[in-house]
């Protein structure tokens, strides 16, 4: 099966626009990630 | 192309950036030999996605699926690496969780062989992993030394000692945590960069529409999906991968590594989801290369940089020269720590009773040797494919029966010993590599039949499955594999580590500062 012009564009564009989504969502979980660390070492500190 | 002069000058800036991070992350934690080679449940879901990201994605990203685009058979032998780099993450997700339900102070994957089945398993692995792993450094160096000699003239040698210096610094200094650390950087740097550059390229060559109609008229078995030489090529490509990936001691590192469960599923599900994509799109450079008829007299392996050429101004090489620098580090780093980790891990069993600082001067001694060797290796430029190739066919043969202890009690160490030969046996009576010189054998060499990889590797995996499993039935054993949790036990001192970096001291109340 040979691969249609519309298909080849919906695979280089929706890989790239895939690429993004997964690199915007690592992003998020990295700033959740970086919070949780800083909210954890500053309830550590208050305690005794 | 840009002056080798202003390649260096990028690659020495780059390399000292991510050792600056390296080290002055490290020096912020306490540093145990535990920390320093299993960084144990301190990778929440972000963390454990960007290092496997970019501990897995290697400079071969820019050689390998362009390649297999280009060479090999078109979409459908992308299709299969992008698949075939996807599925051995999956398989961890499954593989990670039984490990830290089962090992939960384990380190490497030589502890759970040696607690599972045995000596002469364990010593099976261990070659196994080791092999795979420094041949995976090698080949790494190497496709770095070749791309900077490819864009900027820079000779092997240099590009090899200036990565393999830096990354010892910071990855001997601060071990897996400066890995993990410097991963995610990377990562953060990679994505975007590898992202932007394929897509001008796309633009740059003229757009998806007139690179399709190229290709459709000049190469058309390069967009078929059905192509029989490249489905052949991503149906080997996917056990290969698989196969070695479970002797990569990085990726079992990260398992130990990971928060908790929740974190290793989704983090390794992640990077399982994003490799596809990236590897298509690399692929996808080489299928256009070869279907535009750019690639000339060049050879298959340096598509993706011909199409970047066409299509793109030479001052973009420099951020080819970053992405190369990024790539070849965040493997090394990984490959480093891991191939120390598997002895480290295992000197506290050999070793009578070591002490925590014997265990770190050895994990840094250890981490020297590698780098050094590695250097030498990778400075030569020698084409370490055959040896990968015989690399992957040796975990193809043996992954299955390896993991099958982990669901089955009823696996033995000689079953799946001898599943694992007899599986490497019909592996390497396909293999095209070692085909000329096995059929000139007497006796054997004329029964032999014709080499092919797919048979090769699909034979290797699914006779010693078969094996494996055969022999399990024919067993009475019944392993506990509750009991292999008493096999391992954590590296550090009784009195564990200590908030300023020092250790304990003798009467186990305070600390003495410790240089590192």
């Amino acid at each position: 099966m040979i691969l249609g012009e519309v298909a080849f564009a919906l695979l280089v564009w929706g890989s790239l626009a895939a690429v993004a989504v997964v690199f915007a969502f690592l992003i998020v979980m990295l700033a959740c990630g970086a919070r949780a660390e800083t909210d954890s070492a500053a309830g550590a500190e208050v305690q005794p | 192309m840009v002056t080798t002069a202003l390649a260096l000058g990028v690659t020495v800036t780059v390399l000292a950036a991510m050792t600056a991070l390296g080290v002055a992350h490290s020096r912020t934690r306490m540093l145990s030999v535990e920390d320093y080679i299993s960084a144990r449940n301190s990778a929440d879901t972000g963390t454990t996605a960007a290092t496997l990201i970019a501990s897995g994605m290697g400079a071969w990203i820019l050689f390998s699926p362009a390649e297999a685009g280009a060479g090999f058979g078109g979409l459908a032998a992308v299709g299969g690496y992008a698949i075939g780099s996807a599925v051995p993450l999956l398989l961890f997700i499954s593989v990670g969780v039984r490990l830290r339900e089962y090992l939960s102070q384990g380190h490497s994957l030589t502890e759970y062989v040696y607690g599972r089945y045995g000596a002469w398993m364990y010593g099976y692995a261990l070659l196994i992993a080791v092999f795979y792993m420094f041949i995976s450094l090698a080949a790494g160096m190497t496709a770095a030394a070749d791309a900077l000699a490819f864009v900027a003239d820079v000779p092997p040698w240099i590009t090899a000692t200036i990565i393999g210096g830096f990354v010892l610094v910071y990855t001997g200094y601060g071990g897996l945590v400066a890995s993990i650390f410097t991963d995610t950087v990377q990562t953060l740097v990679i994505l975007p960069l590898l992202t932007l550059s394929f897509a001008a390229v796309v633009v740059g060559l003229g757009g998806t529409g007139a690179i399709h109609q190229a290709i459709a008229s000049a190469n058309p078995h390069l967009l078929d999906l059905g192509f029989v030489p490249g489905l052949a090529f991503g149906g080997y490509v996917v056990i290969a991968i698989t196969g070695s990936s479970v002797f990569n001691q990085g990726r079992w590192q990260r398992v130990f590594a990971a928060a908790d469960d929740a974190s290793l599923r989704r983090g390794f599900a992640i990077a399982a989801v994003v490799t596809v994509p990236m590897i298509l799109l690399a692929g996808l450079l080489g299928v256009s290369a070869a279907g535009l008829g750019l690639m000339g007299d060049a050879g298959p392996s340096v598509a993706l940089f011909v199409a970047i050429a066409a299509a793109l101004p030479d001052w973009a090489t420099l951020g080819v020269v970053v992405l190369v620098v990024l790539l070849v580090t965040s493997t090394t780093d990984t490959l480093f720590n891991g191939i120390a980790s598997i002895v480290t891990a295992d000197l506290s069993r050999v070793l009578d009773d070591p002490d925590e600082r014997t265990l770190q001067y050895a994990a840094r001694a250890l981490t020297v040797v590698v780098a050094i060797a590695a250097i030498a290796v990778g400075a030569q430029g020698y084409s370490v494919l055959e040896l990968f190739l015989l690399a992957d066919l040796l975990g193809a043969a043996t992954f299955i029966p390896f993991l099958h202890g982990l669901y089955s009690g009823r696996a033995t160490e000689r079953g799946v010993l001898l599943a694992s030969v007899a599986g490497l046996l019909v592996g390497l009576a396909y293999f095209p590599t070692f085909h000329g010189a096995l059929v000139a054998l007497p006796i054997i060499g004329p029964l032999l039949p014709g080499g092919s990889f797919i048979h090769s590797f699909a034979g290797a995996a699914g006779v010693s499955a078969l094996l494996s499993l055969l022999a399990a039935r024919l067993s009475d054993g019944r392993f506990d594999l509750d009991s292999l949790a008493a096999e391992v036990h954590s590296l550090d001192d009784a009195a564990g580590p200590v908030a300023d970096g020092g250790r304990p001291t003798d009467d186990g109340t305070g600390s003495e500062g410790v240089e590192r």
